[in-house]
């Protein structure tokens, strides 16, 4: 698992290719944590910060020295399950467009989901450009939206306090409403 | 095209997770494919669904050949991504699952995987209820609880001997069937899923410490799981029934069980069943001895390796040996195979390892691992001899565990086996037999394979680099110990010119490693009176290992020897002193005071107080010395020659010139016909010799002994030596004496000026040279 870490490291200090190899390897664990996020059915009933509790335990093993702690990957957690969220949206509008025809008996539910996956690469290109402004407010987002971490949860995730994620949440939606405006 | 409400929408916490995209992504990741009534798997017809888990559906499906009726659970699983290689050895596995048959293991009858990514089980169907939910509702004393669960231990115990864990033991996969009869499920299924997957998240509480962290399973994580289960079973109750009360010894035995450290449980699952069996027949029971587990305890933990506690030691060891086994049996390739080393290891730690350990077993408690170790290793040929390399990897596991006690002719003997099994199974020029070869030189301490060490490794160099891959970093090992062994040898010349020539190669090697080379310089450069720089690189190698393994490791510990001689040699006898007195404390806690480390620091700190000026008190520590290198060395190593030399001189410092000539009789003894080959004892003795002699009023002697020492010490050391001098000095002193006043003066002046005025070992020979001048 050391593998993991370094990349996790690097992924921190801004090396886009180290997100995409922390994707491929984090990809089952989060995809599981997510099906039990979404349909929180079934035998388990822990809830997903205990699961991703529990793949940090599982990443970071002994090494906790390349992570800083479960919070810090909590953050990170949620960054990588937005790639991974976008990483399918793009697939979804590829396939979309490479397919050509439109299918008649289209079900609402794939309507929806069309919507939501240009929906989410807009969101996605917005907060690329609201990192390079400020990256702490796209932190937020990420937790939040991404990660389904609590305000709660995004404070120690962040190691700040509670007061300064909301703050920086109200700040993020008013910058991105800038960056998403029409024309 | 966005307007402010998809901002809203995207924004809303939950909402995203929660929507069509994530749902549908995850469907075509993860989603389980449902089976249709009807429908055909493998031999088995879909018959019904009997329940959703965390991990995928179970259904209840007939063996459709039709040869015979049998019901079967299917477990249908999803799995993302099987990996290259991980087709074959999920069927090799399940291959050794099959032929698990135990009556209180539901069997695994088949399986696969389907190609949209499905694996599935089919197990004996058991029809009945989980083991807590019945004890429960049948109302079970305390009693008929652990009789329920006493053949699901040996099933598991079962299972371990064909080196099979089950990883996923919980109340849900013990099923009680119509005839009341506890039966394990799931075996090889949770095997193979945590194998893939992340532990499983499902069963809360039910996770060892180690799974939790990810750490590899060991038989110790099913006996924790038993522990946990038995825990559950006994708490289980109805509404309006409470659960049973039971006694304390069976909360010893789960607290056991349960310990978060894996060494402390039950080294086996037959242990805990004696213990249950006991605690049923009001036995004491092993898990709560009375008054004893605590301190026994303390005693492990400050003796890992000694002979107190060794019982528990030893079953640790045991464990150890046993996982690493079943490590190997899945690397293998056919399950055969897996099954006749996992028959032969089995047999080897159960009749020959374990029953030494213990004493229910009329071995005794007292052994210690050593002994144990060694026992092990001569029953390790007739058990293994099949199996070569199974056999060379349980004796270099022995040799290591020996030669961390200090028994170095025991190791030594079991790396030799481990060369020639590793031969025979791979061939001469393998990493594993070179890597064993150099094992076996690094215990080299008798003075014979001192002397042929230099030879061996060179030949053993050569082999790395003419093997079919030159491994940089073994070269590197053995260049180290090409050094190491001119430093035992007494060449010091020619160790400080190899540790110069290796440190560049190791600048991207581990610290440790730095580490052991800088502190070998360090020994020498201390040994050819290059002090300052002696201390320094003992210091390097200290901060290396406390950086890379903490200051309280064995390794940072030994670092200290190094510093502390540098601090002798530069007269700093006091500091030397604090040092050795806090390094000897913690090694003798830690090593027990015979092992030969501690030994070496004993020796040093009596040289430190002497040379402080204190000889009395110094030759109790040198005495002590002397005694256990004589028992752990033989009285004719060289080593225990250098102790009884520096005893004498220390003796003779404190005016006991009787004793002194014992202690240096019984030196040149030891020393015998080896003095040639150790040059540097060789000059230290003839030179207490030729001070002894001078106390005595022997002059001629004393002079014709300095003589021989001043000759053989010129080919050993630099010019401008301070022991030269010293040794110049001395002649002096016994010219004088014998009457050749002019001589003697003229070599005294000399002397007297080369040394200079720092503190010496031999103060008073200085000060007696001043006296002579006046």
């Amino acid at each position: 698992m050391g593998e993991t870490t370094q990349l996790l490291a690097s992924a921190r200090n801004g090396d886009p290719d180290a997100w995409e190899r922390v994707v491929v390897l984090l990809y089952d664990d989060l995809l599981r944590l997510a099906r039990r996020t979404v349909r929180g059915r079934g035998a388990c009933t822990l809830n997903a910060t205990a699961l991703v509790h529990e793949c940090y335990l599982r990443v970071a093993g002994g090494r906790a020295d390349a992570i800083t702690s479960s919070h810090h990957f909590l953050a990170l957690a949620s960054r990588a399950m937005r790639q991974i969220l976008v990483n399918h949206a793009r697939d979804r509008v590829a396939a979309k467009r490479g397919g050509g025809a439109i299918h008649v008996t289209l079900e609402r539910q794939q309507l929806s989901a069309d919507q939501e996956a240009d929906d989410v690469l807009m969101l996605d290109e917005a907060l690329v450009r609201l990192a390079r402004e400020d990256e702490r407010l796209s932190q937020v987002i990420d937790c939040r939206i991404f990660g389904g971490l609590t305000e709660m949860e995004t404070a120690s995730a962040l190691g700040i306090p509670l007061r300064t994620v909301q703050r920086r949440w109200q700040q993020a939606r008013e910058r991105l409403r800038v960056c998403l405006q029409p024309g | 095209m966005t307007t402010p409400d998809t901002l809203d929408r995207l924004l809303e916490p939950g909402r995203l997770l929660g929507g069509a995209l994530a749902e549908g992504m995850l469907r075509e990741q993860l989603g389980v494919t449902e089976l249709a009534c009807g429908q055909m798997l493998g031999a088995f017809r879909i018959e019904r669904e009997l329940g959703r888990g965390g991990m995928g559906i179970v259904y209840l499906a007939a063996r459709a050949d039709g040869a015979y009726e049998q019901h079967v659970a299917i477990k249908w699983l999803p799995l993302s991504r099987l990996h290259a290689g991980h087709a074959d050895r999920f069927r090799h596995e399940r291959q050794i699952h099959a032929r698990l048959r135990h009556p209180n293991i539901a069997r695994l009858l088949d399986g696969g995987h389907s190609a949209d990514g499905h694996l599935w089980f089919a197990l004996e169907h058991v029809e009945g209820l989980p083991v807590d939910a019945h004890a429960a509702s049948a109302g079970l004393d305390w009693r008929a609880r652990v009789r329920l669960l006493l053949p699901v231990v040996e099933a598991v115990q079962f299972a371990h001997g064909r080196l099979l864990l089950h990883r996923d033991i919980k109340p849900d996969n013990v099923l009680v069937d119509s005839d009341g009869r506890p039966k394990l499920i799931d075996f090889g299924v949770a095997a193979w899923l945590l194998d893939a997957h992340a532990p499983s998240a499902c069963t809360p509480g039910f996770a060892s410490p180690e799974q939790q962290a990810g750490g590899a399973t060991e038989v110790t994580s099913d006996i924790w799981q038993l522990g946990r289960l038995l825990h559950h079973v006994l708490l289980a109750e109805k509404p309006g029934q409470p659960a049973p009360a039971y006694p304390r010894d069976l909360a010893a035995i789960i607290a056991k069980a349960t310990d978060p450290l894996p060494a402390r449980r039950y080294a086996s699952a037959s242990a805990l069943h004696d213990d249950l069996q006991r605690v049923l027949r009001h036995r004491p029971v092993s898990a709560r001895p009375p008054r004893l587990p605590h301190r026994l305890h303390l005693l492990l933990r400050a003796h890992p390796f000694g002979t107190v506690g060794s019982l528990l030691a030893a079953l640790a060891f045991a464990a150890m040996v046993a996982g690493f086994m079943l490590k190997l049996t899945r690397e293998r390739d056919t399950a055969q195979h897996a099954q006749a080393v996992a028959e032969a290891v089995n047999a080897f730690l159960n009749r020959d390892f374990l029953p030494g350990a213990d004493p229910l077993q009329g071995g005794s408690s007292d052994l210690s691992v050593a002994a144990l170790s060694e026992h092990a290793l001569d029953r390790v040929e007739p058990r293994l001899h099949d199996l070569p390399e199974v056999a060379g990897r349980v004796e270099m596991s022995l040799g290591r565990t020996l030669a961390n006690l200090g028994h170095f002719k025991a190791a030594r003997r079991a790396f030799s086996h481990a060369i020639e099994h590793f031969t025979a199974a791979y061939g001469a020029h393998d990493q594993r037999v070179l890597r064993s070869r150099l094992a076996r030189e690094q215990v080299a301490i008798d003075p014979a394979s001192l002397q042929a060490a230099d030879q061996h490794l060179r030949v053993l160099r050569h082999d790395v680099l003419a093997s079919p891959q030159p491994h940089a970093e073994l070269l590197a090992e053995v260049d180290a110990q090409l050094a190491r062994a001119a430093f035992l040898r007494d060449d010091f010349s020619l160790c400080e010119a190899r540790y110069v020539a290796l440190l560049p190669r190791l600048a991207d090697a581990a610290p440790v490693t730095r580490a052991d080379a800088y502190m070998g310089l360090g020994l020498c450069e201390s040994r050819l009176g290059h002090w300052s720089l002696a201390l320094a690189h003992a210091r390097k190698a200290r901060a290396l290992d406390e950086h890379a393994l903490g200051v309280d490791h064995p390794l940072t510990l030994e670092t200290h020897i190094a510093i502390a001689a540098a601090l002798i040699g530069l007269g700093h006898y006091d500091q030397a002193t604090i040092l050795l007195r806090d390094l000897l404390t913690r090694l003798d806690h830690r090593y027990g005071p015979l092992h030969p480390t501690t030994l070496t620091v004993t020796h040093d700190l009596g040289l430190a107080i002497t040379c402080a000026g204190h000889p009395d008190q110094g030759a109790q520590w040198l005495r002590r010395a002397a005694d256990g290198r004589a028992q752990t060395l033989g009285t004719q190593h060289p080593w225990y020659a250098m102790t009884e030399s520096v005893l004498g001189m220390a003796l003779l410092q404190g005016h006991h010139a009787d004793e002194a000539a014992h202690a240096l009789a019984r030196a040149r003894q030891a020393l015998g016909t080896n003095a040639a080959a150790t040059p540097y004892i060789q000059v230290t003795l003839l030179e207490n010799e030729a001070d002894l002699a001078l106390a005595q009023g022997r002059p001629a002697e004393a002079a014709r002994r300095y003589d021989t020492a001043i000759d053989a010490a010129t080919k050993t050391y630099p010019d401008g030596y301070r022991r030269l001098s010293m040794l110049r000095l001395g002649l002096g002193l016994a010219l004088f004496d014998e009457g050749r006043v002019t001589a003697g003066r003229a070599l005294l002046r000399q002397s007297l000026q080369a040394v200079g005025h720092r503190p010496d070992c031999r103060g008073n020979q200085i000060a007696a040279a001043r006296e002579r001048l006046r």
